[in-house]
């Protein structure tokens, strides 16, 4: 499996670029060549999945060389003698003119060497992240384009209309993003709370004008949105909520997230969890139906790689749930270092943190590529897809990672991907 | 001691940059300054810019200081007497960047509480460290420093385009006039100040007592604080504290400087020319020999091509030199593509052997050699016994020097570690690097090899399929008909001895005419000695079929024969069945791009369906001697529009439309089969025949599209 794994992670430009793309009133502008946007282009393309028709508008103007999306200076070898301030400053006027609202620009690190001065473009409507985003991590970039954004938009002041939050750090990096906002939104509304925003995953101007006023920052993804929630609480006063459990991935993180949420701003929490309890009944009883499957997961091993707010409530569920074994968890991220490394050691599986090995496992959870890597020439066990990259998928089916559906997601790939024939008996009747 | 001027509280902090050519005296003349200031009661920050950290050292009695870029933060010294001082520093002389680490340097001393800053600024160098001390942000006054030389002279005029450019407010302080003790040379610095329209605000004598403060380690003003010197130095002094006079730099033309070298009088309106540049977007793709033009932009890359072409060599590895995001873009790509291609090739999918340097800004003004080090022992530790050093955009800015690092790293790691040659034109081709990896290849290739009779080699860049199955047993099938079999598909991931027993095929062909795949064969028959590759295009249908066969048999001296003979019958066999569901029938073609469309013609002719009209729709991509195929007794335009097809189609009514840009001829609403072959050779063909009749049966557009 070693040769299918994707190696190299992405930086704080790629971060920046998803976090812009994550709000709605945005074009993102890629200062550098060509090259840098062509496979950004189809980064973003694979996590959008929503059909954006082409502009007809983009045709006149070589900033967008015929594609809507990422407009970008392209730069030659002529701008790398004389600099790149005209590219720049005539890109975004051409950006404006076509797509209105705010133009972010990125700067990738070939451009950042030539120091374009930036504090010469007007600063009204344009956001400039020019800090050296390639030394970052993907989350890191994604956090701090975020909160710059942030900083540029009008957003209103504390309100008093009923129990509201915003979603932090959730993003479009999760494949099933539109049913993930869905679903939370859906369970959090059941207990009288209403999501202001989801900052940073396809949000609205108008969704960000309102979040200055929620009673709470419910920051799912913390390595996403740190310098986010300061930004709020040091502009709002908006306290944030990191969630103990981590993402709700599983059903006992969900239920934990929504029972914090619920202490949090005095609610009752119960409509939600009787929906996720439902949902959870529902689904255990299908499993019932594959029992042999299911069980014979007991003292198997697992691997995860992935985002620490992803992977931590994960692990939990595997092992508490199916008393599964982690043999390998890498981490990108710090976010539930001590937790992760808390439950292993908990568990005697100290060695699985960091080591990569994913030989004596029968479910792999790691990127969209690898999995489908492992699916095509890995297909005696599970390979599951938690994060991106992934590899051009059409998604029909509601794959999320998070609250109900993401449960559903995860257990239906995990299970169906066990490449197992069990012999025998079709059904027991005595047993059951 | 005349060079002290009392302080007066500014309510924030004045920024002074001190330019000038390199050489000139500006550590010497930026120190003195920061210690007469302090002497006054200010509190000064002293930055020294230059990568070479040498501006501080008359403030801290000639001792050096750690810098920036070996401390960070903590590289801000207190002197005691007033002045705080940082050195930038850098990477070793000729590599890394200057600009970025200024940048983070500034940005590290942004809340420093100082009431003057003096920033020791590089000599007249196009670059970041150059240009960002001269930002609004960053300065309020520019003093620059020169002496009576000509080229003194002439590098303050080129700092004074460079304020014009980057700094549009009227920042320039005045002249330092540093003599050398040159005849007339106060008299050149007054007719330049003047030209130019600025003071001279300081005459600093030719004086040993600097060589001797400096032999001591400590500042003119501070060891003789009541000389001449000194006194000099009050005066820049003044000129700072006492309400500044500011002024806008106004360089002079180039005639202008040659008067002045001639001693004439400059001449009037000799003012220099603004040189902003419009943006420019129209790309000469070398790699291709194709102009990019109009809107349609080149995705220039420094690197791709030599990655994409190096992943395909699957025992050895690809470092690429640059930010992590290009590397994971790379191999995302590259994944994505083989997963994508899986099941129409048979074998484990490839590898992606590509390791990242993972540089950013700071690694580029630190030096970068490290990180490729500890890249290339990750490859050669991982078992890589070949190791491709690539550049990207960042790191040929910085002028990294791959083949000297590769060529110690070869030494030290005891394996082949290669630094690709980049592209002679920086971000000049889509591909970038590729010709640079291909040479590199084609060096693995054994002349000596013997040659195994009946081998063929193909040649190309990019094997359009080649590789999978279904098209391997086309091939197969030709090279059969002649008794001939495959020895090597360079580069369609080869192993390096397979590469090296590239001499060991019969012949060679160059698959498809493109130029990077004619400079590959070129460089493979240079190298070789090796006859020149036969140019053929990808096999498909009969003629092409009946080309490969004709060609190869005519430089292998073989009989083509009964290899023709069992080709057309095939073909024929195939066809033929297919007949009378199309005979009659009229097709119009529709092609974007100049795409040789021979094949799919002699289809429809031997399915006896009448081609009304061929329209080429040229674009934007200007292809540079193309070779373009005659269609004799066909109506045929070469520079046609979307727009003049629609006028055809409707004036001339053809059942159906063969076309490479089916989305918009779907639009059309005309009934239409791609043009594309799904399957090389005379299957491909066959198979084609079919899918073209099948569309001449079924209704217009797509049924998922409708009420959309």
């Amino acid at each position: 499996m070693e040769g299918g794994t994707v190696r190299i992670q992405p930086d704080g430009i790629l971060g920046a670029m998803v976090a812009s793309e994550g709000f709605r009133g945005n074009t993102t502008l890629v200062n550098g060549a060509g090259g840098c946007r062509s496979r950004a282009q189809i980064v973003l393309r694979d996590l959008v999945p929503e059909y954006r028709e082409e502009d007809p508008r983009c045709c006149g103007s070589p900033f967008f060389s015929r594609q809507s999306r990422l407009p970008c200076t392209y730069l030659g070898s002529d701008d790398i003698v004389f600099g790149t301030g005209c590219k720049v400053s005539e890109g975004l006027d051409a950006v404006r003119s076509v797509k209105g609202g705010r133009t972010v620009l990125v700067d990738t690190l070939g451009a950042s060497l030539l120091c374009t001065d930036y504090s010469r473009i007007p600063s009204e409507g344009t956001v400039i992240c020019d800090a050296d985003l390639a030394s970052m991590s993907f989350h890191e970039g994604f956090d701090l384009m975020t909160e710059s954004v942030l900083c540029s938009m009008d957003i209103d002041g504390p309100g008093t209309d009923g129990p509201s939050v915003n979603i932090l750090g959730y993003n479009l990096s999760d494949l099933g993003w539109v049913q993930g906002r869905e679903e939370l939104t859906r369970l959090l509304l059941a207990m009288g709370v209403r999501v202001n925003a989801f900052v940073g995953c396809d949000c609205t101007d108008g969704e960000v004008a309102t979040s200055g006023s929620s009673d709470l920052n419910v920051v799912v993804h913390p390595e996403y949105a740190i310098g986010t929630s300061r930004f709020y609480s040091d502009t709002f006063g908006t306290p944030a909520l990191v969630p103990s459990m981590g993402a709700p991935v599983g059903y006992a993180a969900t239920r934990s997230l929504l029972t914090e949420v619920a202490d949090r701003l005095g609610v009752d929490p119960a409509p939600a969890l009787g929906m996720v309890s439902a949902d959870e009944s529902l689904v255990l009883s299908r499993l019932m139906n594959c029992n042999k499957v299911v069980d014979s997961l007991r003292a198997k091993g697992f691997a995860l790689e992935g985002d620490s707010s992803t992977v931590y409530p994960l692990m939990v569920w595997m092992h508490t749930v199916f008393r599964m074994v982690p043999r390998s968890v890498v981490l990108h991220d710090g976010a539930y270092l001590a937790e992760v490394v808390g439950f292993l050691d908990g568990i005697g599986a100290g060695d699985a943190m960091g080591s990569g090995d994913t030989g004596d496992c029968e479910v792999v959870f790691t990127d969209g590529v690898t999995a489908g890597h492992g699916v095509l020439m890995d297909p005696a066990r599970s390979h599951v897809a938690i994060g991106m990259p992934y590899p051009g998928v059409v998604d029909l089916m509601r794959r999320c990672m998070v609250a109900t559906s993401g449960c559903r997601y995860i257990l239906d790939t995990m299970l169906n991907g066990i490449g197992r024939f069990g012999c025998g008996q079709p059904s027991n009747v005595d047993m059951r | 001691m005349d060079y002290i001027s009392n302080y007066i509280q500014l309510p924030i902090m004045f920024k002074i940059s001190v330019y000038g050519k390199g050489g000139i005296g500006k550590s010497t003349v930026s120190a003195n300054l920061s210690h007469a200031l302090s002497a006054g009661g200010a509190r000064v920050l002293h930055v020294g810019c230059d990568p070479k950290h040498d501006s501080t050292r008359l403030l801290t009695d000639g001792v050096p200081v750690a810098t920036f870029a070996e401390s960070g933060p903590d590289a801000l010294v207190d002197t005691g007497c007033g002045v705080s001082c940082v050195e930038c520093g850098g990477a070793p002389v000729g590599t890394g960047c200057a600009g970025r680490g200024m940048a983070m340097l500034f940005e590290s001393i942004s809340d420093v509480d100082a009431d003057y800053r003096v920033c020791d600024v590089l000599g007249d160098v196009v670059c970041g460290g150059f240009s960002i001390p001269l930002r609004e942000d960053n300065v309020d006054a520019v003093v620059l420093v020169t002496s009576g030389e000509f080229m003194s002279l002439y590098a303050c005029n080129n700092i004074l385009r460079g304020i014009s450019n980057l700094n549009g407010r009227d920042c320039v302080l005045g002249i330092v006039m540093n003599r050398r003790g040159d005849i007339g040379e106060e008299l050149r610095v007054r007719r330049f100040a003047e030209a130019v329209g600025l003071p001279v605000v300081c005459d600093i004598p030719r004086s040993d007592r600097f060589r001797e403060a400096e032999a001591r380690g400590s500042t003119l003003v501070s060891l003789f604080p009541d000389s001449e010197e000194a006194a000099a130095i009050g005066d820049l002094v003044r000129a700072v504290t006492s309400d500044p006079v500011l002024h806008p730099a106004s360089p002079l033309s180039d005639d202008a400087m040659t008067d002045l070298a001639a001693g004439r009088p400059v001449r009037d309106g000799c003012r220099d020319v603004s040189r902003s540049r419009g943006c420019s977007f129209e790309m000469y793709d070398h790699d291709r020999g194709m102009t990019y033009s109009g809107s349609y932009v080149m995705p220039s890359c420094t690197s791709h091509g030599a990655v994409e072409a190096g992943l395909r060599v699957p025992d050895a590895a690809v470092v690429l030199h640059g930010p992590r995001n290009c590397a994971y873009l790379m191999e995302y790509a590259f994944r994505r593509r083989m997963l994508q291609e899986h099941g129409q090739r048979p074998g484990p999918l490839p590898s992606c052997n590509l390791y990242s340097t993972g540089i950013d800004g700071g690694t580029l003004f630190r030096g970068d050699a490290e990180a490729v080090s500890e890249a290339v022992s990750r490859a050669v530790s991982d078992g890589f016994r070949t190791v491709f050093l690539v550049h990207s955009c960042a790191t040929e800015i910085a002028a990294t020097d791959l083949a000297g690092i590769a060529a110690s790293l070869s030494d030290e790691l005891g394996a082949d570690v290669v630094a690709i040659e980049p592209d002679a034109n920086f971000l000049g081709s889509r591909f970038g690097g590729l010709s640079g990896m291909m040479d590199r290849l084609v060096s693995y290739m054994d002349p000596d090899v013997p040659v195994e009779p009946g081998t063929v080699n193909l040649v190309s860049r990019w094997f359009h399929g080649f590789g999978r199955e279904r098209n391997r047993r086309e091939l197969d099938l030709i090279l059969g008909s002649m008794g001939m079999r495959l020895n090597t598909m360079f580069l369609d991931h080869c192993t390096i001895p397979e590469i090296s027993r590239f001499c060991a095929g019969e012949v060679d062909v160059q698959v498809g005419a493109s130029r990077i795949n004619g400079q590959v064969c070129d460089t493979i028959s240079e190298r070789t000695g090796r006859p020149r590759a036969l140019v053929l295009d990808p096999p498909v249908g009969l003629s092409q079929s009946l080309a490969w066969v004709d060609a190869v048999c005519g430089r292998t001296g073989r009989d083509p024969a009964s290899a023709r003979e069992l080709l057309r019958r095939r073909y024929l066999d195939g066809i033929s069945p297919l007949r009378e569901r199309v005979r009659g029938r009229r097709a119009m073609v529709y092609c974007y791009s100049h795409t040789d469309v021979q094949w799919q013609l002699e289809v429809l002719r031997d399915l006896g369906v009448e081609v009304v009209k061929v329209v080429f729709v040229k674009g934007n991509v200007v292809d540079a001697a193309e070779a373009v195929p005659a269609y004799d007794g066909l109506d045929v335009e070469w520079d046609g529009s979307y727009c003049g097809f629609l006028e055809d189609y409707r004036r001339l009514g053809p059942d159906i439309v063969v076309a490479n840009d089916h989305n918009r001829i779907a639009r059309s609403g005309a009934r239409w089969c791609s043009m594309n072959p799904t399957v090389f050779g005379i299957g491909g063909a066959v198979e084609w025949a079919r899918r073209l009749c099948d569309s001449m049966d079924l209704p217009t557009g797509l049924g998922w599209k409708v009420g959309l």
